[in-house]
């Protein structure tokens, strides 16, 4: 006979064992959260270390970024608005498609433009910007981030005393922070005027009415607070893509695996910002319509 | 053969008198790498034990030994990518193993690295990726940029490529882009990891010739982690042999062809039956299963 029986797999069954469930539960929570923060925490140190190079070092003549920024800039912004535009214009539609029937029934059609133009500018535009951004161009940082590091082009820049972070995160940590309040700005027209093409036909809402209406509801506040949220969603999407791509190992199966977790994590991250800036942002700089 | 970890290569040679009142010793040139007892583990698993070795300037060791045995592992440690967890690693002088931020970048300014992939940035093309050293470390006009690029692409034969993408060329036109981008700075030693890997025996011996005309014509001292005989037979002046992260041969192709060591024999052989074959025997086998 064995000195030592090996020790008695936990309770599944009686009437402990919803508890027991309830506490492996919990225990397994422990590294979810301690690897959430150490994500958080290089997220942080990247982020600081790409505005240190981008920014200070670039200016000082030491890391050079203008090669790549306007190839970035162009694939973040050109490229990036004609589906930001469509996906804009069909929200403005669908605002005034879905809203109207209901502000007509209380003879108050006449607000549907400031209803999209409130709608755009405040949440929409951005948060919807952001998505397309992080579907087209965070998987894409994460993609070609990801197999750099996998096929050693990565360490070879590193070891050519090159910085990653500066050669590779700065410019587009850039591209995305100039380009995504010009895509914004884009998506606010694009959804008004998506909601003027049916409020038109519809509701007999002239353009020029329409126009006139929503320019009377919109606030430089209403403007810069949607605005400032997009910079806020550029970085964290930048840094956010770019750290998944940094950390991709183990070939195509690794890679996969990261760009998935990038882009949740991008759309996790975008929302809960979006969360709290919206509630800053209507406590402490909007004043009610 | 020298025994393992107490060589230097090129002693003073035979024939070759020391200046007057100067010992043998004093007339050897300083070491261009120096490895002293450098161990590497990964958790509790020891990839490099006790390594040591030295090479002189102007001369080619190849870095032999089986797969896993731990020659790209020794690599990265002596191009500061991975840190030992002990002993010292000196390229012109410099301890890499200490050194961080400006003092390894200067470092590193002075080898050239061609990694077994290439590692070419594939956004770029061939001559924009001989450019890119140049463009961030020197102060040079983009005339003077471009003439250099051209000059380094034609030392390895590749200036008809200038242009291409690195996925438009060969597996063995890549390797040499690697070895003209790792070339742009000038550097004094280079660093080739499995360079004939995935090259048919032309392109391998293509490459191989160009080890020895950069030996030959420009003074550089190369270190080459191989697997492949024939290129060892053609390139090297000093070679060491790793076995489980231990060296088991430090001397010249002399040395290799006449060891008797059945590792080293097997190695040189190819047989499937020996030391290193990796098979469990069925003794073994039998008694694993029983037990």
């Amino acid at each position: 006979m064995s000195a030592a029986a090996p020790p008695a797999p936990p309770a599944t069954r009686g009437p402990g064992a919803p508890v027991g469930a309830i506490g492996r539960r919990v225990l397994s929570l422990g590294p979810l959260i301690v690897n959430s923060v150490g994500v958080i925490g290089q997220v942080t140190r990247l982020g600081l270390r790409a505005v240190y190079l981008g920014f200070w070092q670039s200016l000082r003549g030491k890391v050079k970024i203008k090669k790549q920024l306007l190839p970035l800039m162009t694939n973040v912004g050109v490229r990036s608005a004609p589906i930001v535009g469509l996906v804009s214009l069909l929200i403005g539609a669908i605002l005034v498609l879905q809203t109207g029937e209901t502000i007509d029934r209380f003879g108050q059609i006449g607000e549907a433009p400031g209803l999209v133009a409130l709608s755009m500018t405040r949440a929409l535009g951005p948060l919807m910007t952001a998505i397309v951004l992080i579907a087209r161009v965070g998987a894409s940082y994460t993609a070609v981030l990801g197999s750099m590091n996998i096929n050693d082009e990565v360490v070879a820049l590193r070891v050519m005393s090159i910085d990653p972070v500066g050669y590779l995160v700065s410019p587009r940590l850039i591209a995305m922070v100039v380009m995504t309040p010009c895509l914004v700005t884009f998506s606010y027209l694009l959804g008004m005027a998506g909601g003027a093409i049916v409020a038109w036909p519809v509701y007999d809402i002239t353009l020029q009415r329409y126009w006139d209406k929503s320019i009377s509801y919109l606030t430089l506040a209403d403007l810069y607070s949607g605005l400032l949220k997009s910079m806020v969603f550029a970085v964290l999407i930048s840094l956010i893509s770019c750290h998944h791509g940094l950390a991709a190992r183990g070939g195509p199966t690794g890679l996969g695996r990261n760009i998935m977790v990038s882009v949740v994590t991008c759309l996790v991250i975008v929302v809960l910002a979006d969360a709290g800036m919206t509630a800053f942002i209507n406590q402490f700089l909007l004043e009610a319509p | 053969m020298s025994p393992p970890g107490s060589s230097t290569a090129g002693e003073t040679a035979p024939g070759v008198d020391a200046p007057e009142g100067a010992t043998a010793r004093d007339a050897a040139p300083p070491p261009v790498i120096e490895v002293r007892d450098v161990e590497l583990s990964f958790g509790a698993t020891k990839v490099l034990q006790g390594v040591n070795f030295e090479l002189e300037r102007g001369k080619t060791l190849c870095v032999l030994g089986g797969s896993g045995g731990g020659k790209s592992t020794l690599l990265k440690t002596m191009i500061g990518v991975l840190k030992p967890t002990a002993g010292r690693i000196t390229l012109n002088g410099h301890n890499v193993c200490t050194a961080a931020g400006p003092e390894l970048d200067r470092i590193r300014r002075g080898f050239g690295v061609m990694f077994q992939s290439g590692a070419l940035l594939n956004s770029m093309t061939v001559a924009q990726n001989v450019a890119l050293p140049l463009e961030y470390h020197t102060k040079l006009d983009a005339e003077t940029i471009d003439t250099t690029v051209k000059i380094k692409l034609h030392q390895v034969d590749l200036l008809h490529a200038a242009d291409r993408l690195p996925a438009q060329i060969s597996g063995g036109m890549q390797k040499r882009a690697a070895v003209a981008r790792a070339l742009a700075l000038d550097p004094r030693i280079l660093f080739y990891d499995e360079p004939s890997a995935g090259l048919d025996p032309i392109a391998t011996a293509r490459l191989d010739d160009l080890v020895n005309q950069l030996r030959d014509t420009m003074g550089m001292t190369s270190v080459v982690v191989t697997h492949v005989l024939e290129s060892v037979r053609r390139i090297a002046d000093r070679i060491v042999m790793l076995d489980k992260g231990r060296v088991i041969l430090d001397g010249t192709l002399e040395d290799l062809e006449a060891s008797d060591d059945p590792r080293i024999a097997q190695f040189r052989t190819g047989e499937t039956a020996g030391p290193n074959s990796g098979v469990v025997s069925e003794q073994q086998f039998l008694r694993d299963l029983l037990h």
